[in-house]
């Protein structure tokens, strides 16, 4: 018969069935939907959530970091200068938080039935999709309403936004794969993504950080998808191709690194998680 | 010749017993054990010396399966019994996939479905519809399939009403009956179900046995795990016994479940062969029933039975008969407490014993009683008064019959009698 599933103890390291995962894509959407709507049922506000978190963001980092501690923006206006990073790290810090967690909070799903467990921390990125294809309906009509039409550097629009999922998907994969087994991941994931986003240029330019400082920043990966997202769709801030291509590849080794933790441990999940 | 679809060699699975005990694994464990085996190390080599720090032994492992091998053949029913433990749910984890073995190998033609559990990824916050499609989903339908089915489906629940509800407003019985009836119109080849008709009330669980049965009618392969020995003697051609990760016995199920029983029933220690009554039980008493003992046919101690066989009481009697003779009374009761039968010595046969006689024998049988547990009371009757009661002194188990009579019925009947259907005109 054509459709033979051979079951025997795991071996060979790096085989990731992607016709298989494909065949299950219905699965991805259908799950990802079941966190869209649990998120914002019973909500009053519903999707304007979505809206409402960005728009406060950008209104305290504004009072902070422009009013009060008097940092610059690259000379554009600074909410549109923020609200950019904040469109940008949103979707890193929650797709983050999202599918770290994904394989403990469907723990039924991992020991009660087969499916490729890459649908699941896959699938986990549906509410922040949606979250951050909500809030960039918002950057672009603040562009609008700042009158910034998109330059040419739009064509690494793409790149950047490739950069950065392959960082939240390898990560993603590596970290839901280390929580099954060690459960403090989920209280620490959080905290470090808030001490991360201090040292990302979210709310502030390159040029306010003291020379000294930037080493920091030059090997924070985030800095350079940031960067280089603000950049393609506003065209200000600093671009350094050569740290731009090094994160690039950077993005790769933890993708392929991330996927290759994943599918490693995936055989022992329904026995430690 | 049907196709085999499910072939199993070898197959064996290891847990460390770490992994069981998964609370006691968590990070901080890790760390304090990493130190505790460098400090393990450290006093190999002498530099620090700790009492209590050993290296560990193997007996951390634990062998949830060992060695199974079987196969089963296109359009089989094949049920897995066994007590707790026996590996029984980590065999089909192993054929879902779920969990990979730590040896051996399987092979499986055809689409596989699983049912370990029904209404996984049920989401409470979710209407029974989008739970349809959500659930129907995860247990690998397709979205036309289960569009085909879902009229289907909200009927088999009956909670077509509340269809559009959230399902956390349903009430339990609800809730299951809609996990279950998707579960139901799956339509992979392979089904692997395990124990979920142990779930809703009765007139439910007895729908769902129906429903499973009629699935087995379309000539789909199934593998079923239960503990209710009626639902595998009803489905099932082949039964496999598990204990201890390894296969007793397979093959027809009358035959399998009846050795299982009887092993299960000798074991568990809830029927004697043998009952005494204590100086206590019997203090004040002046004539008395001190023992009983069973025998089967053959002159054995036993306390299980086949039906339509037959069994032997033997009654010590103990203590001063008051009046010149006696006469015995016993009664017969099921364990869900219908009065099955009784026989009485002096109504019935006119015997009145001697008041002299220590023991007495009844012989039982053939025995008609259905399958399950029988407790037994006696009395002794002296003159017209009554000499003794003994309530529920000793108890038996009937196996082995047959289920024609039982076939999608939940509730069995006390016995089945003798009888002959025959034409005649």
């Amino acid at each position: 018969m054509s459709n033979q599933v051979v079951i025997e103890p795991q071996k060979g390291w790096f085989r990731v069935n992607f016709k298989e995962l494909f065949e299950y894509r219905e699965l991805i959407l259908f799950l990802a939907w079941r966190d869209i709507m649990v998120q914002y049922k019973q909500a009053v506000f519903g999707v304007a959530w979505a809206l409402i978190k960005p728009v406060f963001s950008v209104l305290v980092f504004t009072l902070v970091f422009n009013k009060v501690a008097k940092l610059s923006s690259g000379g554009i206006p600074y909410p549109l200068f923020t609200l950019c990073g904040v469109v940008a790290w949103s979707f890193f810090a929650e797709s983050l938080t999202q599918s770290t967690v994904s394989l403990l909070n469907n723990t039924n799903l991992v020991t009660k039935v087969y499916l490729p467990r890459l649908v699941i921390p896959i699938a986990s990125l549906g509410l922040p999709t949606v979250n951050f294809v909500v809030s960039f309906i918002l950057l672009v009509i603040l562009m609008g309403i700042y009158r910034y039409t998109p330059l040419k550097t739009i064509i690494f629009f793409p790149v950047s936004l490739t950069m950065g999922l392959s960082i939240i998907l390898g990560m993603g994969f590596f970290l839901s794969a280390l929580c099954t087994k060690y459960h403090d991941i989920k209280h620490a994931v959080p905290f470090i993504i808030q001490m991360w986003f201090w040292i990302t240029p979210v709310a502030y330019g390159m040029e306010n950080i003291p020379e000294r400082l930037k080493i920091i920043f030059f090997l924070n990966p985030m800095t350079w998808v940031i960067q280089s997202f603000r950049w393609s769709l506003l065209g200000v801030g600093e671009m350094d191709w050569q740290r731009c291509l090094i994160t690039g590849l950077c993005s790769m080794v933890v993708l392929l690194g991330g996927l290759f933790y994943f599918r490693r441990m995936e055989g022992d999940f329904a026995d430690v998680i | 010749m049907p196709e085999t679809v499910i072939k199993v060699k070898n197959l064996s699975k290891c847990y460390n017993l770490g992994e069981l005990h998964k609370q006691t694994d968590s990070f901080r464990e890790r760390v304090t054990h990493t130190f505790k085996r460098l400090a393990l190390y450290a006093t190999r080599y002498g530099f620090y010396h700790k009492p209590g720090v050993e290296r560990s032994s193997g007996e951390g492992f634990i062998w949830a399966l060992r060695d199974i091998s079987f196969e089963v053949k296109e359009g089989e029913v094949l049920g897995i019994i066994g007590r707790n433990g026996a590996g029984k749910s980590t065999l089909l984890k192993i054929l879902s996939r779920i969990t990979k073995p730590t040896k051996g190998k399987a092979w499986i033609n055809g689409r596989v479905g699983s049912l370990l559990e029904v209404g996984t990824g049920f989401h409470p916050e979710l209407t029974g519809r989008e739970n349809i499609y959500l659930n129907g989903a995860i247990l690998g339908m397709r979205r036309a399939e289960i569009n085909k089915k879902f009229d289907e489906i909200v009927a088999f629940a009956e909670i077509d009403r509340f269809i559009d509800t959230p399902v956390k407003r349903y009430s339990s019985g609800m809730y299951v009956r809609l996990a279950f009836a998707i579960a139901a119109h799956l339509q992979q080849d392979i089904l692997l179900v395990d124990e979920v008709l142990a779930v809703g009330d009765l007139a439910f669980q007895k729908k769902c046995l129906g429903k499973i049965g009629d699935v087995a009618k379309q000539g789909r392969t199934i593998l079923f795990v239960s503990h209710q020995l009626f639902a595998i003697r009803t489905l099932c051609t082949e039964t496999v016994w598990l204990d201890s990760g390894q296969i007793v016995k397979k093959g027809a199920t009358l035959e399998v479940v009846k050795d299982y029983e009887e092993k299960v029933l000798k074991s568990s220690g809830r029927s004697f062969p043998v009952v005494e009554r204590s100086a206590r039980d019997t203090e004040g008493l002046s004539f008395y029933i001190q023992r009983i003992e069973m025998f089967n046919a053959k002159g054995e101690h036993s306390a299980v039975f086949s039906y339509n066989s037959s069994f032997i009481l033997i009654i010590h009697l103990a203590g001063q008969c008051r009046t010149k003779d006696f006469g015995i009374e016993f009664r017969i009761y099921k364990d869900s407490g219908e009065y099955a039968c009784t026989g009485v010595s002096s109504l019935f046969h006119d015997i009145y014993f001697d008041k002299g006689t220590r023991r007495v024998r009844i012989d039982i049988g053939p025995l008609i009683l259905t399958n399950g547990r029988y407790s037994i009371s006696f009395r002794i009757m002296t003159g017209m008064s009554i000499g003794d009661v003994w309530e529920n002194a000793c108890s038996f188990h009937i196996i082995e019959c047959h289920p024609f009579a039982l076939r999608r019925e939940i509730k069995t009947p006390v016995c089945v009698i003798k009888h002959r259907f025959s034409a005649v005109g």
